[in-house]
């Protein structure tokens, strides 16, 4: 059993966002963090009833993760977490299978456990308690969380304001993409944006330009 | 029948603000056929229209109050007074008769051109109805009508005799009953120029007159302490009154407003022959209270003294200390500061001979003034309105009153300053200008209000047209820089200099001069410098631009007024040496002119006192965050002699709702600067980009060389800044100045 942690642990960008027009001379600035992949291969987390599907592709459950910590009379109103996925010299690039959570409208969620399907499907599973199945637990999944990118290489996952779960602290997900073995390894170009409402309105933020290289990383 | 009771049954009848009450100041100009009235030939006569009103009770006439409307008789042509009582206000009530009766208030006066201040009016009522107060007028004007009279300043004695009978008819007490009457000390006889009160008291209040004083043009009470400061709001269930005010038709010049206040003046000069800077800061501030509180000086009067008192006080000190600049400066003046130090030596031989060596003074100051870089006669003019919420829009134009609206201003300072705010982010251009076109209409709902616009901008450059927004603090939130102009498309930001003035409860007196032409040409009298501290403070997030901003203007500054035979000294502290410490060493050494920060700028919108500049805590940008907030500043600067602070960072500008003030003591950081005596303060409204802010920082000071005026710098500056328009810095920034 995969467990999600709460807390970010390994993040490779901690800093201020970015507004379009760069540096304001006010303090006051939304926080964010974004952690590193991590990754696991499908194989692994099913075990033996894995049966692959046609082709030569390697599956690899990815979990992905940011938090958001806007200044004091500020609410984060939208964010979007985005993944550009490539191969870099291969013919094929990668593909995603299936994305978690993929759409919660309005209630919050807890202590979900998650089920990765042989068929390379995420779903939530209605395990008994202490049983022992190949899968994922998450404390926590709030609301509103909506997803898109299945079957092409841009996950997108985008959390909107929900009237009683402001868009704040770490959230967590997850992706099942498969890329062709003969590509050896897979490129990850991470992305963050919010839109947070404050003082002045809605401002759009943004990870600074300056730290776009330390969010590619490259998996396995 | 009293006199509350007969106004009660007037205030049933008459929906108006009736009863004693402040008068506002007029303006009245000539009739436009100029050939009635010309200057050296024709004569000029004040008026008054009595508007008799008889109250009906049961069929019978019970009670007779009147009011004098008064006017100029410009050759043969009558001009009302434009006052806040219109023939509109009386009414329509069948039951009131109405009779006027025109009373001929002073002897005819040659005319001296122009048009002429008028303060003074009467406003009385009379329980009976056997017409004394017309008697009462009658009396007065047929005095007033005496022949021997032929400059305005000479009517003084028949004024007072006719007050004092009004007052002993009506049973009302007079204010500064000192200054009136032939004993007056100031002019040895007759009413000085200056305000005069009027005022019943009620039957539990004890009102010493001689703890009365007026400033800004309502009646207030002195404190023990005796300075403008002291003083407190009359609470208005206490005391009715009405002001009074008999102005000049010109100043008087520096050396007759010193002798007012002799003694006081004295003891800044012996202060300084000591070389005791406290005593003379003591000494300072009571003769600066003692011109403030005076009754016998006028607004412009005072204005003079102000600055008469610095410049002295400034070539004392210098001749005092020998500075061998300042005394090569004197050599080359000649006689002028030798004057200057021996007046004030032999100030106890007596006014005459103060005054003696005041006229030599001007005299060589004139010949001085020659060379000076920045002339001071540029034609100009100050077009101030003052706005309020809920309260008719007036307007002056070089310190005369010359519109007073009849329609109230209804603005929502909440919701113009929220939206203003919000108005920052997504599409601004397009929020901006459709609340200044918003604003434009509130204010125009009296169209005449752009009478004084139009003749104010009749053969004058825009940029020598200065635009003034006077308010409360609260109207610091209103974005008038936002106007768009009666076209529907230029901002008059761009157009014309616009600054704001804060008035009212709780804003101290300027303690100084701000930046102006005047200051730097005494600079450049003197051979003095011109100091400044400017400060960078890089905290994160990262502002890569501060330490650059700092750098290039001390380099600049010097050779920026080096043209002007101005000296400039530059103290720079860049993030790397700016900590909590130093910052404030340097503020509280009262050393500096003007005070420039470049860095952020946090305004706490639940706790506005908490706003804050972020400093380091120790040297190299190392230790942590120290926030420099606003008590903390406002300490650190009111004993010092800066004029003006610059905040090239985000929300400088930012006020919190007046309410804060139950729970704090500031509304922000202007506030602690406006409550620290700076008379001049540049801030952001908005968050404004690094490179932005540079910008402007750098064209500001670069025309503020050239100009000598902020406001006229601000202008350039956002002309220049507004060839792109897209970026927020030429709106954003709004200009306090306390003057």
């Amino acid at each position: 059993m995969i467990q999600t942690p709460e807390q970010i642990a390994d993040p490779i960008f901690s800093g201020s966002l970015e507004s379009p027009e760069r540096e304001l001379r006010d303090a006051e600035s939304t926080l964010a963090q974004i952690g590193r992949p991590e990754w696991w291969f499908a194989s692994d987390v099913i075990g033996e009833s894995f049966k692959p599907p046609q082709g030569d592709e390697t599956y690899l459950l990815v979990r992905f993760a940011f938090s958001l910590t806007p200044p004091s009379n500020h609410e984060v109103e939208e964010s979007r977490l985005t993944a550009h996925l490539t191969c870099p010299g291969a013919a094929a690039q990668p593909v995603v299978f299936d994305l978690f959570p993929r759409e919660v409208l309005e209630e919050t969620k807890n202590d979900v456990k998650v089920k990765l399907e042989p068929s390379l499907k995420l779903s939530e599973a209605k395990l008994a308690v202490g049983s022992v199945e190949a899968g994922i637990h998450i404390p926590t999944i709030q609301p509103i969380v909506t997803t898109s990118g299945i079957g092409g290489g841009d996950p997108v996952w985008q959390y909107r304001k929900h009237r009683r779960h402001p868009i704040i602290g770490t959230r967590m997900a997850y992706a099942i993409i498969g890329y062709p073995s003969a590509a050896d390894k897979m490129t990850i170009q991470l992305g963050l944006t919010a839109t947070v409402r404050g003082r002045f309105g809605f401002w759009p933020l943004r990870v600074p330009s300056t730290a776009e290289a330390q969010l590619v990383r490259t998996v396995p | 029948m009293g006199i509350l009771d007969t106004l009660s049954r007037l205030r049933a009848l008459v929906p108006l603000t009736f009863g004693l009450v402040p008068v506002p100041p007029s303006r009245v100009d000539p009739p436009e056929d100029a050939s009635a009235c010309v200057e050296g030939k024709h004569y000029v006569r004040l008026w008054l229209t009595e508007v008799q009103h008889g109250v009906q009770t049961e069929g019978k006439n019970e009670g007779l109050a009147f009011f004098a409307r008064s006017g100029f008789q410009y050759g043969t042509q009558l001009v009302a007074i434009p006052t806040f009582l219109g023939p509109s206000s009386f009414g329509t009530a069948a039951s009131a008769t109405r009779l006027s009766i025109n009373h001929a208030l002073t002897p005819l006066f040659p005319y001296r051109g122009g048009g002429i201040n008028c303060s003074g009016a009467l406003l009385h009522t009379t329980g009976r109805a056997e017409g004394s107060g017309s008697a009462l007028l009658e009396q007065l004007s047929g005095r007033l009508s005496s022949a021997g009279f032929s400059r305005l300043l000479d009517l003084s004695d028949i004024i007072s005799d006719g007050i004092q009978g009004v007052m002993r008819e009506s049973k009302l007490h007079l204010g500064f009953a000192s200054a009136i009457g032939r004993d007056a000390p100031a002019q040895g006889r007759g009413l000085a120029p200056g305000y005069f009160v009027v005022f019943k008291p009620s039957a539990e209040a004890v009102i010493d007159p001689e703890t009365l004083c007026v400033m800004n043009g309502s009646l207030r009470v002195i404190g023990s302490g005796g300075f403008p400061g002291d003083t407190q709001p009359l609470p208005a269930e206490k005391i009715e009154y009405l002001l009074l005010r008999v102005e000049r038709l010109s100043q008087r010049p520096e050396g007759a407003v010193l002798a007012e206040i002799g003694t006081a003046w004295q003891q800044v000069m012996d202060a300084a022959r000591l070389g005791d800077d406290a005593l003379i800061q003591e000494a300072f501030k009571r003769a600066m209270s003692a011109v403030l509180l005076s009754r016998d000086l006028t607004e412009p009067d005072k204005d003079v003294g102000i600055a008469a008192m610095h410049t002295q006080l400034s070539k004392m000190q210098i001749a005092m200390t020998g500075n061998a600049g300042a005394s090569k400066e004197i050599a080359r003046l000649g006689n002028i500061e030798r004057a200057s130090v021996e007046a004030a030596s032999t100030a106890k031989e007596g006014v005459a001979a103060d005054l003696a060596k005041e006229r030599q003074l001007e005299r060589a100051a004139e010949q001085a003034a020659a060379t000076e870089p920045f002339p001071e006669d540029v034609d100009h003019t100050v077009l101030v309105f003052e706005c309020k919420p809920d309260t008719p829009l007036r307007a002056e134009i070089d310190g005369l009153n010359v519109f007073l609206g009849d329609t109230l201003i209804k603005l929502n300072v909440s919701n113009h300053a929220r939206r203003a705010d919000e108005a920052f982010s997504g599409d601004w251009r397009f929020k901006m200008t459709n609340q200044g076109t918003e604003l434009l209409e509130a204010l125009s709902k009296d169209q005449r209000v752009w009478e004084p616009y139009t003749a104010a901008t009749q053969g004058i450059a825009d940029r020598r047209l200065r635009l003034r927004f006077r308010g409360t603090l609260e109207m610091l939130r209103v974005p008038f820089e936002f106007l768009i102009g009666r076209n529907g498309r230029e901002h008059l930001v761009l157009r014309h200099p616009l600054g704001r003035t804060v008035m009212g409860e709780g804003v101290p007196f300027r303690k100084r001069q701000g930046l102006s032409r005047r200051f730097f040409n005494g600079l450049y009298r003197r051979g003095a410098d011109l100091n400044i501290l400017a400060v960078a403070s890089n905290t994160p997030p990262e502002l890569p631009r501060v330490d650059h901003e700092v750098r290039t203007l001390s380099d600049a500054l010097p050779d920026m007024f080096r043209a002007k035979g101005i000296n400039v000294r530059v103290k720079p502290l860049l993030s790397e040496d700016a900590t909590y410490d130093t910052v404030i060493n340097e503020l509280r050494s009262g050393k500096y002119d003007i005070v420039h920060y470049a860095g952020h700028g946090v305004y706490d919108e639940k706790a506005p006192e908490e706003s804050h500049l972020p400093l380091h805590e120790a040297r190299g940008r190392s230790g942590g965050i120290k926030p420099l907030k606003v008590p903390a500043l406002k300490s650190a600067l009111e004993e010092s002699k800066v004029r003006f602070v610059y905040l090239s960072c985000c929300v400088g500008a930012a006020q919190g709702e007046p309410f804060k003030l139950q729970d704090y003591d500031f509304l922000g950081i202007t506030d602690g600067l406006l409550q620290a005596g700076i008379p001049s303060v540049l801030g952001y409204r908005w968050p404004v980009v690094d490179s932005g802010g540079e910008k402007l920082a750098i064209a500001f000071y670069r025309y503020l060389a050239q100009e000598g005026e902020t406001d006229t710098a601000l202008l350039l500056a956002r002309r220049e800044i507004s060839e792109n328009r897209d970026d927020r810095s030429w709106v954003s920034p709004v200009l306090l100045l306390q003057a």
